[in-house]
Parts: structure tokens; C-alpha cells; sequence
């Protein structure tokens, strides 16, 4: 179930959105992947009734009106349990609405609703959360990537046409990438981050998880207006790009620069080698000049990020202090102290609690010089590279992940090797460019594919060249 | 730098008001050294004059108008009282409330 498809159908009345959003529920039910955390069935029956209502009236007044999604549960919905995929949000209902749940909401999206991740956004396997980890789609023995693995999981089981997903560090494009779908992270500032819940602020930004990049596109139009609630939030125009994508044909991406490391790709494993590298062979057949480029400070990526996104996490994570909102451990405590010492033990799973000391640690008197002002100046060398590069080409191919989805259990033993499947997603973060997950061809049964990463601000042009790189593909 | 340990951990915790409990130590120690020894490989860029980038707000600000990056300070309606005590774990007429902050004798 895609976007464009049930739009184009709902259109022309050949489906309503009760049955579009019935055959969903059925497999948000069977919930085989756990990909639900709350699961908000009538709410989504009485939304389906009133799009039906409203398309059978004036036609659907979006790409996304009568459309089933789910949210990764990191977005603030108001009325409707937002956990953040911890226990100190265990029973939070947010008094307020966020940005994205507005907005997609004002387009007459229809919620399945809240979707599994990570605790705070903090894992690349949805498997650090108490609410059990996420599977994957194709073979439950495997992790479905993380964080926001509940939005993957979800669309690739069907039980949503698109999810919104949050990317720190890859957190959209590394489980749409091992689910065989597409993720979009934007430009950092283009989606207001208002009522999405902060990891690392200068990283975090909101973007879709979909089956096309063409879908990809019709989620964009909605979620890039300007926002006076989120100061980062850079005022473009409203993102128009679906109509330019669906005059894309073959053609478009000849005289494109695409630059790659090969470097990048020699360090992948033999099947995500072979798919990139097919991948690669298709830009050029389409007369795309390959080039290849150098990005020398890339290997300190993740060094840097595990300081600066700790650090930011550190500061974030102090709001949860037992009093306002959230879990509190009455039982123990006698005394204020007490209440936000036990509250946050407590109500804190293992990762994001030694993700708080290290970003503590990192901030405090003696060492911030040395660790987080050193990750911050590496930082300013890693986006020269991606300026210097972008001298020389259109859009930087590059892995999203050195392999395909692994076992379940298997990253726990060394924190190292875990934060490493990070290491093509994350400078993309650090230097808040957009990145764009493209799935390709298949291993062992368990998908391959690649990112496209483009320069600050031209999302559109991202977009452009992915959609003419899938219609090449699927013809 | 010298491995830390587990005293200087449970400092640090303690700063960020979390709790090591004893079953824990070992691996909260281990995680912390073995994240700090594999950072170390940052020092080896030579960073002297360079501006730490800590945002790319930042280097917006810079590249974009004024008219883009900030808006008009119009005053709006706050939630009031009543929703924002709605999740609090514990209020006394309108307010949070919370354990003793001074103990007595």
C-alpha cells in the first residue's frame, strides 16, 4: 500500500479510506513485527468515515487525505500516549500537539497510531526499549534497524502507507534501508522539530519513511512550512515537488555529477559492495558522470557524534526529573533528591542512562575542552569536506550501512561495533545535509541499497535525482 | 588518558543524578572507558584555529536574511493550569508537589 497508488485510486472512488484503513488495521492486529506500542483503532475508523465523507464531497484535499500512517512514538500527539519508547513516559499524555501530528493531521492523514523505536531515539536496532524489540519483516530473527524500526516494521508490514520517523544519526535511513524501503532525512531546520521529543538538538530532524521516494515527496509538501514554535526552523517556501517528480523521465540524471568514495564501498561487505556498485552502474548507463571524491574526515564521524549527540542528550534528558511529567518512584524516596535520583534510575533503560553519563562527563569541569569542544571543531572539519566536495558534484552516493539487517541480540556485546553501523549515516547529521535511503536488489532475502546525500537546502533536487533513479529501475 | 574508575563513574552519574546500581558497575565502567579510549582517536585532527561548529542554526543565521530566521514576538495563549498538571505524578491544588527539600532534625 502505497501513497501515490491509494491516492490516485481513492481520486477516482475505485476505494474508500474505510477499506484502506480496515486491510490496515487488520495488520496493525496481528502486530507480528510488535511494531505498535498504542494502537488507536477507533480513532482511525471514525477519521477514515469523516475522509470519506469529506473526498466523496470535494475530492481528497491532499496527497495524504484518507491515507493510513503511523508515528514513531517520539512525537508529541495530543490526548494520545507518547512514551518515547520508555518507561518514564510509560503513562505521559501530551496536553498539546506537535508540529508533525498537525500537520499531517490538517491533511486529512488518517492515524493507525504509535509506532516502536529505541528509547529516546537512542539504538540503531530497536531492541533498547522495554516494550520489546522490533522484528523484521522479513524474517523475525533479525533486527528491523533502529531507531525508528515501529515506522519501518509498520509500512513494510502494511499496516501503514507511510511513517514519520526521527534521524539523529541515521535513525530513518538505517531501518528503512534494512526493511527495503525508502527514508528521507531533510535539510536540519527544513521540518520544525516543535513536539518531537529532544535527543541531540543540533542533529535531530523528522522525516518520512515510505515504499517510493516519489511518496517520499507527497509527505514533504506537508511538513515544510515555516513553524514560529521551532527557532532552527528555517523559512523556505512550502516544498512543491510532486508535480516536477512525476514529469521526471529518463534523461534527468544525464550531465548529474554523482561523486562516491570507493574507499566507502571497498569497506562494505561483499553483498552491499555488489549492490552498490550495480547501483553505481545504473547512474552511469544513464549518462550520470561518476566521481570520485574524498571526504578524509568521515572516519572521525562517529567519535564525534558519540560526544556532541551524548552531550546534547545530557541536557535534554534533565527535564525528566519526576515532578513535572513521567514516571516518579514514590516508593522509595524521602526526600527531593531522592525523588530525581530513584525517578531517573528507574525510569531510565541501561543505554540512555550510560548515554547521560558520558554526554555528562564529556560537559563537565576539566574535560569539555578535550572531548566536547574537540568533537565540535572535528565537526566543522567534516562539513568542509562535504562544502569542498560539493564543489565538484550534484549528490554524494555513499553506503547507509557496511551490512544488511543482522541477528536480534547480536550488537549487544561491544557499545564500539554497535555505534559503527552508524559510521556512513551519521556525518550527514553532523553536517545537517539531507540524506536519502534508496533500497536496491536484494541479499540472501533481506534488502540492500544505498544513500544519496545532497547539499543544505536543495532537498527538492535530492528528491528529483532518487525518484529518476527508481523510475529507471522499476521502469 | 588513564581508565576511570569506578569511583570516578558513580561521581559522574551522580552529577547527572542517576544511580549506578552495584549489579551494573562493571559494565557502566567498562561501556565509559571503552567509548573514551575509542575517542581518543579525535585528537590526532589538528584542530588549532578552527571554530567548533555546534549547530547548523548557526551557520544558517549566517547565510540566511534576518526576514528567514526570525519572526515577529506575538504573544499567543499558553496551555494554562489545568493541562499542564495533567501528567504531574503528584499536585496539591494547582501545583506540583514534591518530597521534603529540607529534612528535618
Amino acid at each position: 500500500m502505497n501513497i501515490y497508488d491509494s491516492h490516485s485510486a481513492l481520486k477516482k472512488k475505485k476505494i474508500s479510506s474505510l477499506e484502506l484503513i480496515t486491510e490496515a488495521l487488520k495488520k496493525a492486529h496481528q502486530n507480528k513485527n510488535n511494531s505498535f506500542i498504542s494502537l488507536t483503532s477507533d480513532l482511525a475508523l471514525n477519521q477514515a468515515r469523516t475522509a470519506d465523507e469529506e473526498i466523496s464531497a470535494r475530492g481528497p484535499r491532499s496527497w495524504l487525505h484518507g491515507i493510513p500512517y503511523s508515528l514513531k512514538d517520539l512525537f508529541i500527539t495530543k490526548g494520545i500516549r507518547t512514551t518515547a519508547g520508555s518507561k518514564i513516559l510509560f503513562n505521559y499524555v501530551p496536553p498539546y500537539d506537535g508540529f508533525i501530528s498537525k500537520k499531517i493531521s490538517n491533511a486529512g492523514g488518517v492515524l493507525m497510531g504509535k509506532v516502536s523505536c529505541d528509547e529516546f531515539g537512542m539504538g540503531s536496532t530497536n531492541e533498547n526499549t522495554p516494550f520489546g524489540p522490533v522484528h523484521h519483516p522479513l524474517n523475525p530473527e533479525f533486527v528491523a534497524g533502529g531507531s525508528s524500526g515501529g515506522s519501518a516494521a509498520s509500512v513494510a508490514e502494511g499496516s501503514a502507507a507511510f511513517s514519520m520517523g526521527t534521524d539523529t544519526g541515521g535513525s530513518i535511513r538505517l531501518p528503512a534501508n534494512f526493511c527495503g524501503l525508502v527514508g528521507f532525512k531533510p535539510t536540519y531546520g527544513r521540518v520544525s522539530r516543535y513536539g518531537q521529543i529532544a535527543y541531540g538538538s543540533s542533529l535531530d530532524q523528522a522525516g518520512p519513511i515510505t515504499h517510493s521516494v516519489l511518496d517520499a515527496a507527497c509527505v514533504m509538501e506537508f511538513i515544510t512550512e515555516k513553524d514560529l514554535l521551532d527557532v532552527t526552523n528555517v523559512a523556505n517556501k512550502k516544498m512543491s515537488v510532486v508535480h516536477e517528480l512525476e514529469k521526471i523521465k529518463s534523461g534527468y540524471l544525464k550531465d548529474k555529477t554523482i561523486g562516491f568514495s570507493q574507499e566507502f564501498i571497498d569497506a562494505c561487505d561483499p553483498e552491499v559492495r555488489n549492490s552498490l556498485n550495480d547501483a553505481l552502474k545504473i547512474f552511469e548507463n544513464e549518462g550520470a558522470k561518476l566521481k570520485n571524491i574524498s571526504l578524509p574526515h568521515l572516519k572521525y564521524s562517529v567519535a564525534a557524534y558519540y560526544l556532541i549527540a551524548t552531550s546534547e542528550a545530557s541536557t535534554n534528558l534533565a527535564r525528566y526529573d519526576g515532578i513535572h511529567f513521567g514516571f516518579r518512584d514514590k516508593m522509595s524516596s524521602k526526600n527531593l533528591e531522592d525523588t530525581y535520583i530513584r525517578s531517573r534510575t528507574l525510569g531510565f533503560g541501561e543505554e540512555v542512562r550510560k548515554r547521560i553519563i558520558l554526554g555528562t562527563f564529556s560537559l563537565s569541569a576539566g574535560y569539555q575542552d578535550q572531548y566536547f569542544a574537540q568533537a565540535c571543531k572535528v565537526r566543522r572539519k567534516i562539513y568542509e569536506d562535504f562544502t569542498t566536495a560539493f564543489f565538484q558534484c550534484d549528490a554524494i552516493f555513499s553506503p547507509v550501512c557496511a551490512s544488511v539487517a543482522f541477528k536480534q541480540g547480536e550488537s549487544k556485546q561491544d557499545p564500539i561495533k554497535m555505534y559503527m553501523n552508524d559510521l556512513y549515516t551519521i556525518p550527514v547529521n553532523l553536517a545537517g545535509l539531507p540524506g536519502l535511503a534508496i533500497p536496491f536488489g536484494h541479499h540472501k532475502g533481506l534488502p540492500t541499497g544505498f544513500q544519496l546525500i545532497g547539499k543544505s537546502f536543495q532537498d527538492e533536487e535530492l528528491l528529483k535525482i532518487g525518484h529518476a533513479f527508481e523510475s529507471v529501475v522499476k521502469g | 588518558m588513564k581508565e576511570l574508575s569506578t569511583e570516578n563513574v558513580k561521581h559522574v552519574a551522580n552529577l547527572a543524578r542517576l544511580e549506578i546500581k552495584q549489579e551494573e558497575e562493571q559494565s557502566f565502567v567498562q561501556h565509559m572507558n571503552k567509548v573514551l579510549s575509542y575517542v581518543e582517536l579525535l585528537m590526532e585532527v589538528k584542530t588549532e584555529g578552527v571554530t567548533p561548529f555546534f549547530s547548523p542554526a548557526k551557520e544558517h543565521l549566517e547565510m540566511y536574511s534576518d526576514e528567514q530566521m526570525t519572526h515577529p514576538d506575538v504573544t499567543r495563549e499558553s496551555l494554562g493550569a489545568e493541562a499542564i498538571l495533567s501528567n504531574a505524578p503528584s499536585k496539591h491544588q494547582n501545583q506540583f508537589s514534591v518530597e521534603a527539600v529540607i529534612e528535618e532534625n
